[in-house]
């Protein structure tokens, strides 16, 4: 049996853990019983830290504390446009990092965004290693297509800091397919649709008995579910603006509300024909008098309102066909994944413009994660058949005179993947070259992301052009580029093996693998304990006094007995533990404690 | 010259299809007529009409036919592709010795990693498909075979050889011919991978497909155009390439080529052509940020300060993944606005 791995699916807004067991994928839920957390840190007053529903319960009263979409951040330089946003729109302290990267600063301490990230996959960690009784240690995390190689990097770290070793980075749209294909013997094309909360993806796959091989990626990074919102909210801004002559938006409160109702008018229109939208003392109108909004969106005016935005979607899709040389007809199945595929008028014109009825069999919050799972498995256990065939999200190239950007690895590319390309001198009697490795799409190479540069010395004075030089890049499977300089005339060679900057050096990561430990350990501190064994104690109460009259009830019937039994146990080890002072042993009781309370309080609030 | 029979002996009616065999590895017995032949052999077409077809006399044909039936490369009618034919059975089976190791490959041989010793020889005489040949020899398959036949080789091969079939092994010198050798089966089969592709593919090593002689479509030749355009541009010779430019956009008009037409003008001086050029791009795609920064470069150019500030602001409004473009533009912007307040001083 192989070591177990789990897949993180490290989402905007949410994020979701799987693990493969007995051969199939399966999610885990946390301790709420929900099969995603929400992507939310806070520190609270006392100095705690906070992660997911917590975080999330506690967000309007500590707002200013509380991250939440830090992956809208996740290794981006400090003037990056989402940086810029970010800083106006979110209500916590982003504030310039040492290497023009971003920090964020909560309680006048400052956090680095792998480091906020990592509490959120030490979450998952955790949550998976209470569910299974065993520790885990090696991860596979999921990222957006688009992500560049910094930003890949910087969830490496996040998981590092997490204490995971992460043993691959894949995309979302990938992991779906692998969801959705894997233990089913398929041969045919597949389109991953992934409209989400900010982003579009679409992959196209090619799939034969087992093999997942991704052909072409694209989308739009600035399409989203938000957008959706935002229209909804232009909407309501304008019919208010009719009827009473007033500008919601320049209410900060009142902006805040709009927000709140149109994600839940819009994600209620999926289920339901229409929907009211009421806000009472949305603004005040002068002294004294409060201006109330009420309104009734439609399905229909909901569509209407979004048309554009889903054509969008479509005119993307077609892009990408046509750059595949693909025909419609050669897709034999649509996948959908993120929130926004629920919307029936998506799902329609997805499924008209492929001539297919999209496939309902994956769950779309759930199967990235998934399928990062079937690829930790499928790298760790020689058993299994499948292999991922991924690509390079950007191309690879240098840098060449006139300030060019020359590309040798095109967008795309499958991986492992390896080119050479000959180049000559610029100058006269140059005795030297200077390689300049960038990742982008821009034909100026200053426009393309710097990953790395060397120097090639000890070239012939010779005139301009003569002296030849080979450029060999390669890509490992795990998206490590390497490029090698070699002077053709000399066999003399230099060559750099390329690390994207996530934003912190390895000094840092360190300190926050050993500061990460330390919070880990401090579960074990006293004072930690007594709060433990004070909840536990409660709750035990609590059971000793519903017992006699639960078991009155349920003890005829052999279920009832079982869980009799099984309450017994969870009683006997919550004082095991405290007894042996045992905090990891208590925490983990506590859950199971509070949840046969909640099966006692059940049993007799249904009888009485 | 004989007539036309009715049989070829080991193959059978001449109003049988041809087809060739996706397992058969060609070796050096074959010649370029045997090739030819064989790429005429589709499935679709009968072997009298091959015959008729090739240019060949009949008696020729008939001892092509043979040759290449006996060496496994040809399936006859529904006849169906077996597992393995003899020829990669062979190489695959035999995996217990490397003929004529090289000083290179003994040291392999005898490198300590997790691969066993006849894994060793069989990605070290695979390894050697890579020297030398065209992508049809590389996946063992014959220049004429089907979609069906190349998808199905490229994904037993990768299965084979992808690297992270072997995650976690210390596979040492391994590791480099492993990502060779993928990286060299995924290459071919993306040049094989569509018709357009393919043919391209073909043509590049002097073979015609199936469907006869296709030409240059215009964007092929837009593209050539543009790749020669940058070619000479980088060799300084800009008023060629700005001609060569123009020839590309007029045959095909693309926003990407178009800038860097301009910033081709603009290195040769040209400002009136670069601002044709890059109002050409900024038509057809309105919101990248990066044409405009063209056009603020040929404002700064003219020393037309405000034009290229406002330009820039204009660009920086622009949403875009591109980071480093942002960084860029915030710098051109310090920099206008410098020039700016230096010109209204001065």
């Amino acid at each position: 049996m192989a070591e177990k791995v789990i897949g993180i699916d490290l989402g905007t807004t949410n994020s979701c853990v799987a693990i493969v067991s007995d051969g199939s994928p399966v999610v885990i839920p946390n301790r709420g019983g929900y099969k995603t957390t929400p992507s939310m840190v806070a520190i609270a007053e006392n100095g705690k830290r906070l992660v997911g529903h917590i975080a999330k319960r506690q967000a309007i009263t500590n707002a200013e504390n509380t991250v939440y979409a830090a992956k809208r951040l996740i290794g981006r330089k400090w003037g990056s446009a989402a940086v810029r946003a970010s800083v106006e729109h979110m209500p916590y302290k982003i504030v310039e990092g040492p290497h023009n990267d971003v920090r964020i600063m909560l309680r006048e301490q400052v956090f680095s965004i792998p480091e906020l990230s990592a509490y959120i996959l030490q979450e998952m960690k955790i949550l998976t290693e209470e569910n299974l009784g065993e520790e885990i240690s090696k991860a596979v995390i999921t990222v957006p297509a688009y992500f560049n190689d910094g930003q890949r990097q910087a969830t490496k770290d996040a998981g590092m800091v997490a204490g995971l070793d992460v043993i691959r980075i894949i995309n979302e749209p990938t992991a779906a397919a692998l969801a959705y294909g894997f233990g089913r013997d398929l041969e045919r094309n597949v389109a991953v649709f992934d409209l989400g909360g900010g982003t579009f993806d679409i992959s196209i796959l090619e799939i034969n008995s087992g093999t997942f091989s991704v052909i072409s990626t694209a989308g739009d990074t600035f399409l989203g579910g938000e957008d959706f919102d935002e229209r909804i909210i232009d909407w309501l801004v304008s019919e208010f603006e009719a009827e009473h002559g007033m500008d919601l938006r320049k209410d900060k409160m009142a902006l805040q509300r709009l927000k709140d109702v149109a994600e839940k008018a819009k994600c209620e229109l999926s289920t339901l024909n229409e929907t009211e939208i009421n806000l009472p003392y949305i603004i005040s109108k002068g002294r004294n008098e409060a201006l109330h909004l009420q309104s009734t969106l439609t399905r229909e005016k909901l569509e209407e309102l979004n048309e554009d935005l889903i054509a969008k979607t479509i005119e993307i899709c077609a892009q990408t066909l046509q750059d595949a040389e693909l025909g419609k007809s050669e897709i034999e199945e649509v996948i959908l994944v993120g929130g926004m595929t629920r919307m029936p008028k998506v799902q329609k014109m997805v499924g008209e413009f492929f001539g297919l009825e999209p496939c309902k069999g994956v769950h779309p919050d759930e199967c990235v994660a998934m399928g990062a799972s079937i690829q930790g498995i499928a790298l760790l256990d020689d058993d299994t058949e499948v292999l991922l065939l991924d690509v390079t999200p950007h191309a690879l190239g240098i840098m060449v005179v006139g300030g060019y950007f020359s590309e040798l690895i095109s967008q795309n590319t499958t991986v492992p993947t390896s080119t050479t390309q000959k180049f000559t001198t610029a100058k006269d009697n140059q005795d030297s070259v200077k390689i300049l490795v960038f990742q982008g799409e821009s034909d100026r190479a200053e426009e393309n992301e710097m990953l790395g540069e060397f120097l090639l010395t000890g070239l012939r004075r010779a005139p301009k052009g003569e002296i030849e030089i080979e450029v060999t890049f390669s890509i490992s499977a795990d998206g490590i580029v390497s490029v090698i300089a070699k002077d053709l005339e000399t066999g003399l060679e230099q060559s750099i093996t390329v690390t994207a900057t996530s934003g912190l050096t390895e000094e840092e990561i360190k300190k926050m693998i050993s500061n990460s430990e330390e919070h880990m350990l401090d579960v074990q501190n006293s004072q930690e304990f007594d709060e433990y064994r004070h909840t536990a104690e409660k709750i035990l109460s609590e059971i000793d006094h519903l017992l006699p009259d639960v078991s009155a009830i349920i003890s005829e019937s052999e279920f009832g007995q079982d869980a009799l039994k099984k309450a017994k146990v969870v009683c006997e080890k919550t004082r095991e533990a405290i007894s042996t002072k045992n905090a990891q042993q208590l925490l983990e009781s506590t859950e199971s404690l509070s949840r046969t309370l909640n099966m006692f309080r059940g049993v007799v609030s249904k009888t009485s | 010259m004989t007539g036309l029979p009715q049989k070829i002996p080991e193959i059978g009616s001449v109003d049988l299809e041809l087809r060739p065999d996706p397992n058969f590895v060609p070796d050096s017995q074959m010649t370029t007529e045997d090739y030819f032949l064989l790429s005429r052999c589709d499935g679709v077409t009968s072997i009298k009409d091959i015959i008729l077809m090739s240019g060949f006399n009949v008696d020729k044909c008939v001892e092509i036919f043979l040759k290449l039936r006996r060496a496994g490369a040809l399936l006859v009618g529904d006849e169906s592709a077996q597992e393995s034919k003899p020829i990669s059975k062979g190489e695959e089976n035999k995996a217990t010795k490397l003929e004529h190791p090289t000083a290179e490959e003994m040291l392999a041989l005898n490198e300590a990693c997790d691969l066993s010793e006849s894994e060793k020889i069989r990605i070290l005489s695979f390894g050697r498909r890579l020297e030398s040949g065209t992508h049809y020899e590389l996946l063992g398959v014959a220049p004429g075979a089907s979609k069906s036949d190349i998808r199905k080789t490229y994904f037993k091969y990768s299965k084979e050889f992808h690297p992270d079939k072997k995650f976690g092994s210390k596979l040492g010198s391994f590791e480099k011919h492993l990502n060779d050798i993928f990286s060299s089966l995924n290459r071919a089969y993306q040049d094989l991978s569509t018709k357009k592709k393919r043919a391209r593919y073909d043509a590049s090593i002097g073979l015609h497909g199936n469907g006869g002689l296709q030409g240059q479509s215009k964007e092929d030749h837009a593209l050539s155009l543009y790749e020669q355009a940058c070619n000479v541009e980088l060799q300084g010779q800009f008023d060629e390439a700005i001609k060569l430019f123009k020839a590309s956009l007029k045959l095909k008009n693309d926003s990407r080529r178009s800038k860097r037409a301009a910033l081709c003008s603009i290195r040769a001086g040209d400002l009136v052509t670069a601002k044709n050029f890059a109002d050409g791009a900024r038509a057809l795609t309105p919101n990248d940020p990066a044409v405009l920064r063209v056009l603020a470069d040929i404002a700064s150019a003219k020393e037309e300060w405000q034009l290229a500030k406002d330009l820039l602001v204009q660009a920086l409004d622009i949403r875009t993944e591109n980071d480093s473009l942002v960084t860029e533009i915030q710098s051109d912007i310090a920099l206008v606005e410098t020039k700016l307040k230096s010109t209204s001083e001065g």
